[in-house]
């Protein structure tokens, strides 16, 4: 079979996985802490081209395609919208806050909407969005009296944690643990917003530069422009190798009929 | 047998493989500093043609003729491609003639495509994690952020930190291509390199330099002279079907 025919389907395999990549950024442009992701492709293995004469010389090669090299997942900042809740946390910088799963396993995340939820022994319990335990810098949780409000925690730039009573005064709960990743795309993407780290990030490694502003939510960092340019330009690319198919199919099809 | 027949078949096998090379330039439109390849056609040796026999006798010189045609070699052609913004850090695109040097398993390679991320270590590397490399080394970041001016020197904080080894070639035409956006090149000795002297810019990514235009042209022109080397070899056949099947019979 002509080659072409092969190559013409990598690319149409490719774009599709593009198309796939945009359809999900598109679909998370409004989650809170979410991270682009984009793939980025390569070329494939060079052949020698044969049927030449002994005279010519180096033999030229012939690309097989293209292939995806890798998924990028694109920690910009993503802009921070202020929402006046007391436990919505948006950071500012490379880190990550840490939870713990229901496994135990510790997760990293952007989502900074937090909220208060009572333990079943007495005391609240300060837990993200889906009920994981926030993490301080020890591996601790943040435990307060049954009695604690929302809005009686005020939580500082650096991410220090402090309960204000009815009299103004003001106790330290610890400080909220933030890490950074030397390469953070290295990190492994569980469901959603939560990554997790593994010898490819390195160790998660405290990020002293990121700050934490209360009252505000980050949001995702997907540029709706951008993602419907790539859109429009993964579906032209998709078209041109479906024809590059149609034409070698031609040409096979010619190759039959020579014996007519 | 008709010779003919012979050289529309290389015919048809030349333009099957400048099928395969346009292929492989439009499965690549999206791939960063992708340069694409064009084919130059080389026809086959001259052979004199003699006429023995005839009225007067003896061996008449005719005048050359080729049997056909095959690919000469296949030249990247290193026009730069566009510069896509994408406000990554690590994202570097080169503008002007030069590559990235990378280093595999010890071997230089040579890139246009300047998406690369910092691996677990600190080091600036490829997608695939091979070591980006530098005037002094391997290019250590760390985690912290980092300018890269547009000789290409990386600064950051606290000063000079490396900068790209970014090479050029007497004839970069004379690379091979490996896959993964390297090249390689095989004849060191008889292509030098030179210093590279376009511009460096970050936060930028190299589209790939595939004119699309250009290739759908080529593919309709290339799918047409399928046909006509394919025509010719079926006219030879009829004619050799008449040979065999009339011309014989009584």
């Amino acid at each position: 079979m002509i080659r072409a025919l092969y190559t013409g389907t990598s690319g149409m395999r490719v774009q599709q996985h593009k198309v796939d990549s945009i359809g999900n950024n598109i679909a998370n442009s409004q989650t809170v802490g979410y991270k682009r992701s984009r793939p980025d492709f390569k070329e494939a293995l060079y052949n020698i081209i044969e049927n030449r004469p002994e005279e010519a010389g180096p033999n030229p090669s012939v690309g097989n395609g293209t292939l995806v090299g890798s998924v990028q997942t694109h920690f910009t900042q993503g802009a921070l919208h202020p929402t006046n809740v007391s436990l919505d946390l948006a950071l500012d910088g490379p880190g990550f806050l840490t939870v713990e799963s229901d496994d135990g396993e510790y997760l990293y995340t952007r989502d900074g909407s937090l909220r208060l939820s009572h333990l079943p022994g007495g005391g609240t319990r300060l837990d993200n969005g889906d009920g994981y335990p926030v993490l301080d810098q020890y591996g601790q949780f943040f435990v307060f009296d049954s009695g604690t409000r929302e809005e009686d925690i005020s939580i500082t730039e650096y991410g220090d944690v402090y309960l204000n009573d009815q009299d103004g005064n003001a106790t330290y709960g610890g400080r909220l643990g933030i890490y950074g990743f030397s390469d953070p795309n290295g990190l492994e993407r569980i469901n959603g917003s939560y990554f997790m780290a593994n010898d490819d990030s390195g160790e998660p490694v405290g990020s002293m530069e990121t700050k934490v502003f209360q009252g505000y939510l980050e949001q995702s960092n997907v540029d709706m422009a951008r993602e419907m340019t790539d859109l429009i330009i993964a579906q032209r690319a998709y078209q041109l190798n479906s024809r590059v198919v149609q034409t070698a199919d031609e040409m096979e099809k010619q190759a039959n009929s020579l014996r007519g | 047998m008709l010779r003919g027949l012979y050289t529309a078949a290389t015919g048809m096998i030349h333009q099957r493989d400048k099928l395969n090379t346009i292929a492989n330039n439009l499965s690549n439109t999206n791939t960063r500093g992708y340069k694409r390849d064009s084919v130059v056609s080389h026809s086959f040796r001259d052979e004199l043609l003699l006429r023995t026999g005839g009225q007067a006798g003896g061996v008449k010189p005719l005048g050359p003729l080729n049997h056909g045609v095959y690919v000469e070699r296949t030249v990247p052609l290193f026009e730069d491609g566009a510069l896509e913004q994408t406000d990554l850090i690590t994202d570097i695109a080169l503008q002007g003639n030069g590559f990235f040097t990378i280093l595999r398993d010890g071997e230089e390679f040579y890139t246009r495509d300047g998406t690369f991320k910092v691996d677990d270590e600190g080091f600036l590397v490829t997608m695939e994690g091979h070591t980006v490399d530098g005037e002094y080394g391997p290019i250590h970041v760390g985690q912290g952020n980092f300018d890269i001016d547009d000789e290409g020197n990386i600064w950051q904080d606290d000063g000079f930190v490396n900068s790209f080894r970014l090479v050029d070639f007497e004839d970069a035409t004379m690379l091979d291509k490996v896959g993964d956006n390297l090249f390689v090149n095989n004849n060191p000795g008889a292509n030098q390199a030179l210093a590279f002297e376009g511009q460096v810019f970050q936060g930028y990514a190299e589209a790939s330099n595939v004119e699309l235009l250009e290739e759908m042209s080529n593919m309709i022109i290339t799918s047409r002279a399928y046909e006509a080397n394919q025509r010719v070899l079926q006219m030879i056949d009829s004619t050799l079907s008449k040979t065999v099947n009339e011309v014989g019979s009584l």
